[in-house]
């Protein structure tokens, strides 16, 4: 295979799209030219650099209120019994006036199918009070030696955060005890002190709509896990428990001012940060539903703590 | 969905939330640049889940769901734009694009996402399109030809100017900003 015969290659071999006899031909000419070995590892680059460049682009993230109503919408679409089952479970054909109201009642579901037809999902509701865009990092091909510790680092943090969830929220199986918040606000930080209470404000404004049903407040305390201690306040929302974690570190921040979404392979994670804490919201619940959690607490947690770490007040 | 029992009904949903939602974020991103509005591509994504509940049953499990779901996605689109009167015969440029593109430039380095999204955004829409459905969200040539209904030759033809479009205006950016390129 010439050079010229491989540049017309080039395109299907980056997308996997040739024959294996004909891959076959192209890799023993990329052995032995190295200026289609460079050109190929540029085109492969810049495809990378696309990818990550769109999916990192924050005006094409699906805004997390508006992904958790459909959801929501749609499981109730789904669950919805069928008017047959309807009449079947009333028995209303053994009664002539309640075939009246069924008939009523058909018809007035009629008209708002095709009233509901005719108009969008009332998005205005659940975007209120939402910011507009999540961000999910794609890891930077150029990601330096320090960075990736600092990565390995924030990992390790992750995993204590999801340790905690599932030993103190989940299966109360710590090795030592929990201490209250106003305990540990004297021994840990003073951050530890009515942080249920930043918690779970946000929360009430933004699950008092009946589609996102109630979210409750369970408890909250300083706990340990592994050796590293966090303030834990436990949530409960659809029967799921929701922990959010807040611990000490001064790992450097890279995404300041940004809710991220973390990979866990048990647990859904979103985290922030401020100037020297770590705040985890981990729960077994969709990604969504998880991340809007997290960017429902994010201002009033950050603001309750750094108000703290500024003046130690 | 409709016509069948409560547990069923259950499954069928257990079955959707596992497969179909997780890829609501990507259908989204699909839609947007699509549609270019957030507001048309929130309804196109609602609208896509909607009809992928409905036909759920037609699915098989475990194939391929995002190109399932971006495929109800392109039809959704096209009959919206079939109602607005908006759906014209592009004229194909492509020729006439191609032969102004006639060398490859190098890639220039050290550009940002930013810029990289605003060269994206420069290459015309039948290219771009393209390009964004392979090297972004990595469907195959014949997913894309199915997706767009057109032939899988047309879409190589495609890719091969996109790319060859995004590297000139990166080259062109580049330049026009001073920042070294290799090659």
């Amino acid at each position: 295979m010439r050079c010229q015969e491989f540049k017309e290659l080039f395109d299907s071999y980056l997308g996997d799209e040739l024959l294996v006899e004909t891959n076959h031909e192209v890799l023993r000419h990329l052995e032995n030219c190295t200026a289609c070995r460079n050109e190929l590892a540029a085109r492969r680059e810049l495809r990378t650099r696309v990818r990550v460049a769109v999916k990192n682009a924050p005006e094409v993230q699906i805004n997390p209120a508006f992904a958790m109503r459909l959801q929501a919408n749609l499981r109730e679409t789904a669950l919805r019994p069928t008017f047959l089952e309807k009449i079947k479970s009333n028995n209303l054909f053994g009664n002539p006036a309640m075939l009246g109201a069924a008939m009523c009642v058909f018809l007035i579901m009629l008209g708002g199918f095709f009233w509901l037809r005719n108009s969008s999902v009332p998005k205005d509701v659940v975007q209120s009070n939402q910011p507009d865009n999540i961000v999910f990092p794609v890891k930077s091909p150029t990601e330096t030696n320090l960075m990736q510790a600092v990565h390995i680092a924030w990992q390790e943090m992750t995993r204590h955060a999801v340790g905690d969830h599932e030993n103190c929220a989940l299966e109360h199986n710590l090795t030592e005890e929990p201490i209250t918040l106003s305990e540990a606000a004297e021994k840990y930080g003073k951050y530890n002190k009515n942080l249920d209470k930043a918690v779970i404000a946000p929360l009430r404004e933004v699950f008092s709509d009946k589609d996102f049903g109630k979210i409750d407040l369970l408890g909250a305390h300083s706990c340990a896990f592994d050796g590293r201690r966090f303030a834990h306040v436990v949530l409960q929302y659809r029967n799921r428990r929701i922990s959010v974690l807040v611990t000490d570190t001064d790992l450097p921040i890279e995404n300041e001012n940004q809710v991220l979404a973390q990979t866990s392979e048990t647990m859904r994670v979103a985290s922030f940060r401020t100037a020297h804490h770590a705040v985890f919201v981990v729960s077994d619940l969709s990604e969504t539903e998880n991340m809007t959690i997290a960017k429902a607490i994010s201002p009033a947690v950050s603001r309750h703590i750094e108000k703290i770490e500024k003046t130690g007040a | 969905m409709f016509g069948i029992g409560r547990e069923e009904r259950e499954k069928e949903w257990a079955a959707f939330e596992a497969e179909a939602l997780p890829l609501m974020p990507d259908v989204f991103r699909v839609a947007k640049w699509l549609v270019r509005d957030v507001s048309e591509a929130e309804d196109l994504t609602q609208e896509t889940f909607a009809q992928a509940l409905k036909s759920f049953h037609r699915y098989t499990p475990d194939t391929n769901c995002r190109a399932w779901l971006v495929t109800i996605l392109y039809h959704l689109n096209s009959k919206r734009r079939y109602k607005l009167g908006q759906l014209k015969l592009v004229e194909d440029v492509e020729e006439q694009i191609a032969q102004t593109v006639a060398f490859e430039p190098p890639i220039p380095q050290h550009l940002t996402d930013e810029e990289i999204l605003q060269a994206l955004e420069r290459i015309p829409k039948q290219f771009r399109e393209v390009v964004v459905l392979t090297d972004v969200e990595e469907f195959s040539y014949k997913e894309v030809a199915e997706l767009l209904q057109t032939p899988i030759g047309t879409v190589m033809s495609r890719l091969h100017r996109g790319r060859r479009l995004l590297r000139q205006q990166l080259t062109e950016y580049a330049r026009k900003f001073g920042i070294a390129a290799e090659g």
